[in-house]
């Protein structure tokens, strides 16, 4: 026993009868609450660590994988138009554009009539050698010939759905670029 | 509008290719074979026959680059394989070209002198095809580019053109199949001719030509008295056949949404007409034991 557990049970009475000073519950509640602060800043902060670690990766995958697939190291296999030039790029989009409007029309038009079936199976099939020339223009490094080829491609599609317009007398809108 | 935008195409096209080193390599080639087979994409194939017994092969190389280096390091990378075996040669080009920034521009031509009695084989894309005159047996499949035949009397011809047109003199013992393209004929004689998506026209038919057409024309403009037989079946388009000889002919024309006109000069024997089926049996001078028979659906028939 400690000399102050002597002292202590020597003179109890005199304890029993003092009152802690004034304020001292509250300082011991304000105490306690600081403590858990303390405790939830430090989970806080781990997370905060694990989430910055991570955006670091992922910024240094995007950057760095990129690099991997430079087009001499992975076949894409295909390249639209639009990644040739800017200027193609607008090309195919004016085609794309109009194609949308012949396609919306046609589907007005009976499925049933043979000539309207015919004619969209064709279109099916030369949307088909479309992307076949999407892959020849990647093989062969972007070659001016498949570029003519693709141009004549969607003049192809344009003109089939013309002509059924103008037999089926249906009107494609008529905007314009 | 739309001719508007196909100029500003080839314009960006031709001012993408504008101001560049070309580089250019030649390979020469001599043979003596029966079949000559030549696989080929990004250039013209021109073939002409001569009175000697080799095949003589000139294959021009060209590159086009921005960059001279980049250009002569192209040209390397295409390379005109040859595997003689049996008789045979075959002849492939072989491009290696990578992946560049900008746009290849580069062409590989053949140029070929054989024996008429040759047996050709030739794959071609990307480039026209010119035949003179092949009496050995052909097999031709031309895709974005024309195709030219002087004259293929071979016993056994096949002729495949797609994206392209079909242009030629002669053709006879032929199966061709043509898409997306008009052909324009002087003479057919024993053909089996599909046409779809373009116009079909022939200066003269002969002997049995069988004809399947969709989606474009048929003309004649000569039934010569040698056809024994001519079978047509087509599918939205017209049919015209002019100067028929009207002597020795049964002509039988059947369809239905079609319209059907003839001359006066034939007598009708049977007809009839449904809704919207009709049908015609009409006979020349004389007894009929030559045929021309015409089936048509959505679409017209015309024969004078």
């Amino acid at each position: 026993m400690s000399d102050l557990e002597k002292y202590i049970n020597r003179n109890r009475e005199a304890f029993d009868g003092a009152n802690p000073p004034e304020g001292h519950q509250e300082r011991f509640l304000r105490k306690l609450e600081k403590n858990e602060q303390k405790e939830h800043h430090s989970t806080v902060t781990f997370w905060r660590v694990v989430a910055a670690v991570a955006v670091i990766v992922v910024a240094a995958a995007s950057l760095i994988i990129p690099r991997f697939n430079h087009p001499d190291d992975v076949h894409y296999g295909s390249i639209s138009l639009g990644e040739v030039s800017r200027e193609l790029g607008d090309v195919e989009f004016y085609y794309d554009s109009e194609l949308a409007k012949g396609y919306a029309a046609l589907a007005t038009l009976s499925a049933n009539d043979p000539e309207v079936k015919s004619a969209l199976e064709e279109l099916e099939n030369l949307g088909k050698e479309y992307n076949s020339l999407e892959k020849q223009l990647y093989e062969s490094g972007r070659h001016e010939a498949v570029i003519t080829a693709m141009i004549e491609n969607f003049r192809l599609r344009l003109e089939l759905i013309e002509a059924l317009e103008q037999k089926k007398n249906f009107t494609l809108q008529n905007d314009s670029i | 509008m739309k001719t508007r935008i196909i100029m500003l195409a080839a314009f960006l096209l031709g001012s993408a290719f504008g101001a560049q080193a070309q580089s250019e390599r030649t390979v020469e080639k001599s043979f003596v074979a029966t079949t000559l087979s030549i696989s080929n994409s990004f250039g013209d194939v021109n073939i002409t026959t001569h009175g000697g017994s080799k095949i003589e092969m000139t294959v021009v190389i060209t590159v086009n680059n921005e960059k001279p280096s980049e250009a002569a390091k192209q040209l390397d990378d295409i390379n005109i394989s040859v595997k003689e075996s049996g008789g045979r040669v075959d002849v492939v080009t072989k491009n290696e070209i990578k992946q560049t920034k900008g746009c290849n521009s580069f062409r590989i031509n053949y140029t070929v002198k054989m024996p008429e009695s040759t047996n050709l084989i030739v794959k071609n894309s990307f480039g026209n095809t010119t035949i003179a005159s092949v009496k050995g047996s052909l097999d031709v499949k031309q895709q974005h580019g024309d195709c030219y035949i002087g004259s293929a009397t071979g016993q056994n011809n096949k002729i495949q053109v797609q994206f392209g047109r079909l242009n030629g003199a002669l053709i006879t013992n032929a199966d061709v199949d043509v898409q997306h393209g008009n052909s324009t004929l002087s003479k057919l004689k024993n053909v089996s001719f599909k046409q779809q998506f373009g116009t079909l026209k022939v200066t003269e038919i002969e002997g049995e030509v069988r004809v399947n057409t969709s989606h474009g024309a048929f003309k004649v403009e000569n039934v010569l008295p040698g056809l024994n037989l001519l079978n047509v079946t087509s599918q939205f388009g017209a049919v015209e056949l002019a100067n028929v000889p009207k002597d020795g002919y049964r002509i039988d024309l059947d369809g239905s949404f079609s319209t059907f006109k003839y001359s006066s000069a034939f007598t009708v024997i049977e007809s009839e007409k449904d809704f919207n089926d009709e049908s015609y049996s009409l006979q020349g001078k004389g007894v009929g034991e030559k045929l021309i028979k015409i089936n048509a659906s959505h679409g017209s028939v015309k024969v004078y």
